[in-house]
């Protein structure tokens, strides 16, 4: 299972957490991954400059905006399924 | 003791001939009072709040209902047109064992409601200053609501709609059959006037106002804003947190991380948004609510004065967001609020893209104490 976290804090929902977390679990359905994906929410990842943010297992992701999550899936989350 | 009031002006005044006055008294009692000014708009309002301010004071100050008397009937400005200086009046005070007197003159007869059934009052008269005053003296119950309400009230629909008007009984009648929908001092003046409003065909003939005290169990709440300035005082305000007896929150990611942290309890943090606006609530063992920071207190004030305005509890239940979620239970369940407001900066925040400062942060949780205050609540700030 890959463990991805959305930062929903103050800073990343001004920068467009919602859209982001929407986002994700459209894409992760399309992509056909969702059951092996633990998509949970997050309170401030001391990254506030660089929202939003995600992690996907360990490894922090800056600017994840609606547009970054489908080449997110795709390059860093998908491989990670089949691992 | 949970207090309510809201006023529908006559149509076409700016200003409202009723006034009330609501003064907390000790730690869980409560003074109230409402007056009827003669007429209606500014001349009116003046002879009510006059009456209010005067009645109050003196009775909180422990003064003889007689000498009250006299002094309002001798300072009371006499109008013109009509000869006369006159202002009906209700009071009610109740301390924190129940104990309550009951004051009126001329108003419609005061409502008091035991499990949803009218029960009469032991009044006594009284001739002060010429004016037939009543008074009544009684021990409250937990449950007990008190209703007080201009003529106004019962005016609606004279001739109209109801030959008669809206009587007495009929306000009791009311209050009584619809009592299962009326569990707080906000229901009962929100639905009465609701009530006349529709019976007035939406222009109110008189200035109508209503007020209701309801005696219940206090239910004091926390809410713990933003982190400490020194993280040395962290556990000394999460132990503030903890150590209150009603309703706990928390409001802010990294708070909530610090109350985590120092009590060894996980923080989840829902996935889902409910409002876009507004960012999702967490749990945590023993606290009742963790909303994220300053975007939800920024609703919260928002939903405040838009209740304060409106006085219609819908407005505080439009979704279950965070910020309606907090506002609810500030505004119904609450009888007293304490602010732990934290006044570290968020470093991550210091950059020329962010629009969040501490000092934004500082004049909500200012403003929300304020609007609160306003709505009866007593209110403490506790900066650290």
């Amino acid at each position: 299972m890959v463990n991805v976290s959305i930062c929903v804090g103050s800073a990343c929902h001004m920068k467009g957490a919602y859209a982001t977390t929407k986002l994700f679990r459209e894409e992760l359905e399309k992509a056909g991954i969702a059951d092996k994906v633990h998509l949970t929410a997050s309170f401030c990842m001391g990254n506030c400059k660089d929202g939003p943010c995600a992690k996907v297992n360990d490894t922090l992701f800056h600017h994840v905006d609606a547009g970054r999550v489908p080449s997110l899936i795709a390059e860093e989350i998908e491989p990670l399924t089949r691992a | 003791m949970d207090t309510s009031w809201a006023s529908l002006n006559h149509v076409g005044e700016e200003l409202c001939g009723d006034k009330v006055e609501i003064i907390k008294q000790d730690e869980n009692g409560v003074l109230l009072v409402l007056s009827d000014g003669l007429g209606s708009g500014v001349k009116a309002n003046i002879l009510a709040t006059l009456t209010c301010k005067i009645l109050s004071t003196m009775v909180a100050a422990g003064t003889d209902i007689r000498d009250v008397v006299e002094t309002v009937a001798s300072t009371l400005p006499v109008d013109k047109e009509r000869g006369v200086a006159y202002s009906t009046f209700t009071l009610m005070q109740v301390d924190g064992e129940g104990n309550a007197y009951f004051v009126e003159f001329d108003n419609p007869s005061l409502i008091l409601l035991r499990e949803g059934r009218h029960i009469g009052l032991p009044w006594h008269n009284l001739d002060i200053a010429g004016k037939q005053i009543r008074e009544a003296r009684m021990k409250l119950t937990l449950g007990d609501m008190a209703v007080t309400f201009s003529d106004g009230i019962i005016h609606a629909g004279i001739g109209h709609k109801i030959d008669m008007g809206w009587q007495q009984e009929n306000v009791i009648d009311y209050l009584e059959t619809n009592w299962s929908a009326l569990s707080r001092a906000a229901d009962v003046q929100h639905r009465l006037l609701e009530k006349t409003f529709e019976l007035y065909d939406g222009e109110p003939g008189d200035d109508c106002t209503v007020a209701a005290l309801h005696v219940i169990r206090p239910m004091p709440c926390c809410v713990m804003v933003g982190p400490p300035v020194s993280p040395a005082d962290d556990g000394s305000v999460v132990d503030d947190l903890m150590s209150c007896e009603g309703r706990r929150v928390i409001c802010g990611g990294t708070t909530s991380q610090i109350v985590s942290s120092y009590l060894g309890r996980e923080v989840t943090i829902d996935l889902d948004y409910i409002s876009p606006d507004v960012p999702p609530i967490a749990h945590m063992e023993g606290v009742d609510l963790i909303t994220e920071g300053v975007v939800t207190i920024g609703k919260v004030l928002e939903l405040l004065e838009r209740y304060a305005e409106a006085q219609d509890p819908a407005v505080l239940h439009r979704d279950c967001s965070g910020a309606s979620l907090l506002a609810a239970m500030l505004v119904e369940e609450c009888t007293s609020v304490r602010f732990l407001v934290g006044r570290a900066l968020n470093p991550a925040h210091q950059n020329p893209d962010m629009p969040i400062s501490l000092s934004i942060k500082l004049r909500l949780v200012k403003d929300i104490a304020d609007c609160l205050e306003k709505l009866g609540k007593p209110v403490s700030l506790r900066y650290c």
